[in-house]
């Protein structure tokens, strides 16, 4: 491992300065990504900046209007422990629970998985990938049971077909969060938020990160927002064991039920795509509908319209319809289990 | 008097006739009835508390004064040519000492592969290696040795490995016909022109990997020419042998160390060549060295239970009973290594006048193979018990009663009979704790199924000049109809029950040898040469001395793990050691008391033959009042040890010495999202009299959860295009969780086998491992009506095989449009 300076930081703008001003810097949060990075030297940073001591980042608020604001800081451990995100928020609280392990949750904050880096076997590991600085994506051919089916454009190596690993993000997507992100040298109040979906970026050769964060830039805050009365929620993980393993397809399903109409549907797909992956045409057939075995049917096919599988993940695409029939079985039908 | 004998070993599925060293008859074995009060008992481990407060040290804690670290540079390549390496930038690294690779390794009497080759054959073959005073410096200086590589053309797949043309691991191809190992019983032509029915099925089974907690590792020290080596090794006293030659060495100068194990499954049996190199780099530097290997390096380059393509076929009479087996195994090895006893399921666990087995090694460009808990087995029955399942579906029976109309009294290929089998009673034992009656009545699969459809494969795969129908493909597959299923489920779940048998060794035998002494205040030290590999070795030999001498297990201390403790042990492997090492224990201990009792004698002024040892005292039987309490004897001997000297005698010449056990197992398969859940398993096995029922659950449990791990969800993944491991870590890996067990149920028959040796024991360590994957795919296979043939049981395969139920169903469906036939008669057999 190369050596590296670090620096606890004592306010944001000065470990925003850093990470603007230096090179090589890396902003440092529960670490649990960037460290388990750096000893393979996948990534080799010159500079720490460690956040975690700004405990001003780190709180649970309600929000005028209904809804949660979530610090940046705030462990995965905190909020799966908080009753409002149990109460409310049911599928970020279960998104939460089957994430990674206790150990783990207890160290890593919510900025932080958001802003994690990909999984895929080829980036981790001493294999050809375009974020090595390679010219091909060795999983475009490879071994790649764990990649993307939407999203990635081009399966000729020229584009990285890795999944975003976060399971809190799928449900924060179905639950249509926004981000807060603090950009250097802006005040507080010019801070903006922006819908969560478009936090993520595709990783690429020249920008190899899963957001579209420069240098210096900082999640601060997560919005949740209120969820529509009487609002069913449900998040389903599928993953090669019970648990500690990360999604090979994961569903995030909210619906308002207007008695046996669906008055509104949203579908978040993980595990599927370099973000969590909205099926807004399903979502769309869905609105304003009776529930009914046709409607479930279409919804499931059209969940999973447009899926590319790169051959070793041809399974993801029954897996995912079969995910979202039981997501719509639950959230549709009080009275059975998934 | 010590006399040479010849006997029959076993030792991981393999006989070896040999030449060993007994000491004077042995004791007959405690009778069934003979009431017992520590043998049996479920003690706690005896180093329980050590474990857990962190006392124990294992081959990680070992520090030693001025001890140096050394870390080894592999072959990142599947295949590669050294074309030139330098080792300068390394040595410029402040702190490092030496660095050796195959141009500077001193000349060793080393009997294995060259420590360093010029030629490299899998990713992670030792290039070089490097000493440093930390081990940061160490793994920093791998960084900055500059080699240049020819890569070769590689092969990492082993159906590819076995085409003629496919890249060659060694000039003279992957597979070698002359070493297969080809076994014949009977004419298995003729076995299978005379049955009714025949099934033939494939198999494949993953590349399995041991990730042992503690990873491989040694520290060497030299004192003077004296080499004292603290190893994580399964053989103590196979180590030093090896190291003795390695370094021309006088065997007393070379100590072997084995404490407190973290795990070896099979996989630290032999010398390691980290071993050797510490060693090295120790005399070269004169101050100690220790050398780990991290967990990339354990999935690389210490060992795995090879993955198998098998072809299996059986044939029957329509009364169930077996006329022929003919079962051929390709074994993907790795870059050398050994075929494990694949075909020994199909040889020995069912009455069968023609059999022929056939295992191939296929070398590949991955990391050598290794022993893995109960290897060979673990993989042919899967095959065996899977081709039996078809084999009931055929012929509309019920699986365990065509496994009972072939039940095997005798092992055939010794033509000797079992000295114990209780696999009736496991059957029975286990059907009715699983319920496995309601498998007919409500609601699982008919005892007749409908045959919906043959689904035809590809391609056929064998060694050059062999033409049996092998391989993946070239077999059809059946498709049944699935029976009803319980009313408590959702319709898109299906529940399935499932078992299979277990047979295996576990007999153990000489050598082993013990020493009890007797202290002089009556506690009691039990010295062998064996080792704990964490089964609870030392646990169960002091009850076994604590029995003999009829004093509390608390007064009972066992050295174990150290060539200079004790005399020769065996290697803690093929479940052994309670059979080999505790009869020898026994032997010494019964020893000791004979020299107490006629100590006692003397002072009480008694006969011997009047005296019994019981409950601390030496007492004359039938007059208690003429006695001595233990403990008063010992002591008027003043500062002296009654010693007492034992050894395993030899194994029954006439008759065959196994374990054997049954595997139930209950799943649910989800067939929107293919997840299969194991809900319960029940494990029930015969090993004899059972020393420590504790000990001995934590061995089924250990084995279940292992097998789990085979059946389900461990794979070693390969990338095609660079032959390089992608799972060489513990995230990729996926060894089960906590939450990934199931409710297991476990049962050993009662009995003791007092035949097999003194305690009437046999050994439990592998037993449980070897039915569980068979009895998941079995109860897979119910559930579904479609027989997995792949393991492990992942979504992808899952998937696939409920896609294809569903194609069946719907060919089915449009079969019954236009007429109704087809499906009722031509598919029902
Ligand atoms: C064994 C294991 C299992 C796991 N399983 C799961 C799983 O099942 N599901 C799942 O979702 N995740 C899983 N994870 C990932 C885990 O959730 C993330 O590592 C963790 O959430 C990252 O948070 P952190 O605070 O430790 O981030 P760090 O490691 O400190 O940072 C991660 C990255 O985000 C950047 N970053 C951190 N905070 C911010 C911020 N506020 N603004 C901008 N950039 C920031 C850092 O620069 C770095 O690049 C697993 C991880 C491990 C090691």
């Amino acid at each position: 491992m190369k050596p590296f300076a670090y620096t606890a930081a004592t306010s944001l703008d000065q470990a925003q300065e850093i990470l603007s001003e230096e090179w090589g810097s890396r902003l440092y949060a529960g670490g649990t990504d960037l460290l388990t990075l750096t000893k393979r030297g996948t990534v080799s940073p010159d500079h720490l900046v460690d956040i975690k001591g700004l405990a001003d980042f780190r709180y649970l608020r309600h929000l005028t209007g209904g809804g949660l604001a979530i610090g940046a800081l705030t462990t995965l451990a905190e909020l799966e422990a908080n009753r409002t995100v149990h109460r409310r928020f049911p599928a970020l609280a279960r998104s939460i629970a089957v994430t990674g392990t206790p150990q783990l949750r207890n160290r890593a904050t919510v900025g932080g998985n958001l802003c994690q880096q990909p999984r895929c076997w080829y980036y981790r590991g001493d294999f050809p990938c375009l974020l090595h600085g390679d010219e091909v994506c060795g999983a475009a051919k490879g071994e790649n049971a764990y990649h993307a089916l939407f999203g990635y454009e081009s399966a000729d190596g020229n584009r990285c077909v890795a999944v975003h690993p976060s399971d809190p993000a799928v449900a924060l997507s179905a639950l249509e969060a926004e981000v807060v992100v603090a950009v250097p040298g802006e005040a507080p109040v010019n801070w903006e938020a922006t819908p969560i979906d478009d936090l993520f970026q595709q990783p690429t050769k020249d920008f190899p990160g899963t957001t579209i964060l420069n240098p210096g830039d900082v999640v601060v805050e997560i919005r949740v927002p209120e969820q529509p009365k009487g609002s069913r929620q449900v998040y389903l993980k599928a993953m090669d064991r019970a648990a500690w393993a990360f999604a090979l397809v994961s569903v995030a399903a909210v619906a308002t039920l207007d008695g046996n109409r669906l008055a509104d549907l949203r579908l978040a797909l993980g595990g599927v795509a370099y973000k969590p992956w909205r099926a807004r045409h399903a979502e769309e057939i869905a609105r304003g509908h009776v529930v009914s075995p046709e409607l479930v049917d279409e919804i499931v096919e059209l969940a999973a319209e447009g899926a590319m599988p790169l051959g070793a993940n041809e399974y993801k695409v029954p897996l995912l319809k079969g995910l979202v029939r039981q997501a719509l079985r639950a959230v549709t039908d009080e009275s059975r289990g998934i | 008097m010590p006399e040479l004998r010849k006997t029959v070993v076993e030792i991981e599925g393999r006989l070896h006739e040999e030449y060993v060293v007994v000491d004077g008859e042995d004791l007959p074995a405690w009778p069934e009835d003979r009431v017992l009060s520590r043998v049996g008992q479920p003690l706690p481990r005896v180093d329980a508390r050590a474990k857990v407060t962190g006392t124990a040290r294992f081959t990680h804690d070992i520090q030693l004064p001025g001890m140096l670290h050394a870390r080894i540079l592999r072959s990142p390549h599947p295949h590669a040519r050294l074309r030139r390496i330098d080792v300068s930038g390394a040595l410029a690294v402040p702190g490092v000492l030496a660095v050796l690779t195959h141009e500077n390794v001193p000349e060793l009497g080393w009997p294995g592969r060259p420590l360093f080759d010029t030629v490299l054959r899998y990713q992670g073959a030792e290039v070089a290696a490097v000493v440093a005073v930390d081990e940061a410096a160490a793994t920093d200086a791998l960084d900055k040795i500059s080699v240049e590589y020819e890569p070769l053309p590689f092969v990492v797949d082993l159906e590819a490995a076995v085409e003629p043309d496919a890249p060659r691991v060694y000039p003279e191809g992957n597979v070698s016909a002359d070493e297969a190992s080809v076994y014949v019983r009977g004419d298995t032509d003729q076995g299978f022109a005379e049955a009714d029915v025949v099934v033939e099925a494939n198999f494949r089974t993953a590349a399995q990997l041991h990730n042992c907690f503690e990873t491989h590792g040694s520290v060497c020290s030299w004192d003077g020419g004296r080499l004292t080596v603290w190893d994580s090794t399964q053989h103590v006293f196979g180590v030093r042998k090896t190291l003795a030659q390695a370094f021309g060495l006088p065997m007393h100068d070379v100590r072997v160390i084995k404490q407190f194990m973290g795990g070896g499954f099979g996989s630290k049996g032999g010398t390691g060549r980290y071993t050797v190199i510490a060693a090295l780099l120790a005399r070269q530097t004169g101050r100690p060295v220790k050398l780990l290997l991290d967990r990339r390096e354990e999935n690389l380059a210490t060992g795995h239970r090879h993955n198998t393509l098998q072809y299996i076929k059986l044939g029957a009479r329509s009364d169930g009973t077996l006329t022929a087996i003919y079962h051929q195994v390709f074994a993907g090895v790795g870059a050398w290594g050994w075929v494990a006893p694949v075909g020994g399921p199909a040889r020995e666990l069912y009455r069968c006048p023609n059999v022929k087995t056939e295992e191939y090694a296929v070398c590949l460009n991955l990391g050598p193979d290794s022993a893995f808990r109960a290897p060979g087995y673990v993989e042919g029955t899967v095959a065996l018990e899977g081709a039996m399942d078809d084999l009931a579906v055929a012929l509309g029976m019920d699986p365990i009663e065509l496994r009972l109309r072939n039940y095997a009294d005798t092992n055939q290929p010794r033509n000797l009979p079992y000295s114990g089998k209780g696999l009736r009673e496991a059957y029975r034992i286990g059907a009715e704790l699983m319920g496995w009656h309601l498998r007919e009545t409500t609601g699982y699969l008919p005892r007749k199924r409908t045959i919906l459809a043959t689904l035809g494969g590809g391609g056929n795969h064998s060694p050059e000049g062999e033409q049996p129908p092998a391989g993946p493909g070239g077999v059809e597959d059946l498709v049944c109809w699935p029976g009803t299923q319980p009313e408590d489920l959702p319709p898109h779940r299906r529940r399935g029950l499932g078992m299979a048998s277990q047979i295996w060794g576990g007999g153990g035998g000489p050598p082993a040898h013990a020493e009890v002494r007797v202290n002089p205040d009556a506690t009691v030290t039990v010295a062998t040469g064996t080792q704990d590999i964490g089964t609870g070795t030392r646990t169960v030999l002091a009850q076994v001395a604590a029995e003999e001498l009829s004093i509390p297990v608390e007064h009972v201390r066992v050295l174990l793990g150290d060539t200079e403790a004790g005399p020769y042990g065996p290697i803690s492997a093929g479940s052994l050691t309670v059979a080999s090492v505790g009869p020898a224990v026994r032997a010494a201990a019964a020893d000791a008391r004979r020299q107490l009792v006629e100590l006692a004698a003397s002072l009480l002024d008694a006969k011997v033959e009047e005296l019994i040892l019981k409950d601390g005292r030496v007492e004359v039987a039938g007059s208690p009042e003429r006695g001595i309490a233990l403990r008063e004897l010992t002591a008027r001997l003043g500062n002296f040890m009654v010693t007492g000297h034992g050894s395993r005698g030899p194994n029954p010449e006439d008759v065959a010495v196994h374990t054997f056990g049954a595997q139930f197992a209950e799943v649910e398969v989800d067939l929107e999202t293919g997840a299969v859940e194991v809900t319960r398993i029940v494990a029930v096995h015969d090993s004899g009299r059972i020393i420590n029922p504790l000990t001995t659950s934590s061995q089924v449990e250990g084995g279940v959860i292992q097998g789990l791990g085979f059946a389900l969800s461990e794979e070693r993944a390969v990338d095609p295009q660079t032959g390089r491991v992608l799972s060489a870590d513990l995230e990729n890996y996926r060894i089960p969780t906590a939450l990934d067990v199931p409710i297991i149920d476990h049962v050993m028959v009662p009995g003791a086998d007092l035949a097999a040796n003194n305690l009437g024991a046999k050994g439990v360590g592998e037993p449980p491992i070897i039915p569980t994957a068979a009895a998941v795919a079995n109860a897979v296979y119910d559930a579904l009506g479609i027989r997995p043939t792949d393991l492990p049981l992942t979504r992808p395969r899952v998937l696939a095989a409920i896609k294809r139920l569903e194609e069946a169903a719907q060919a089915v469906e449009a079969g019954a449009e236009s007429g109704k036939e087809q499906a009722g008669e031509g598919g029902t057999r």
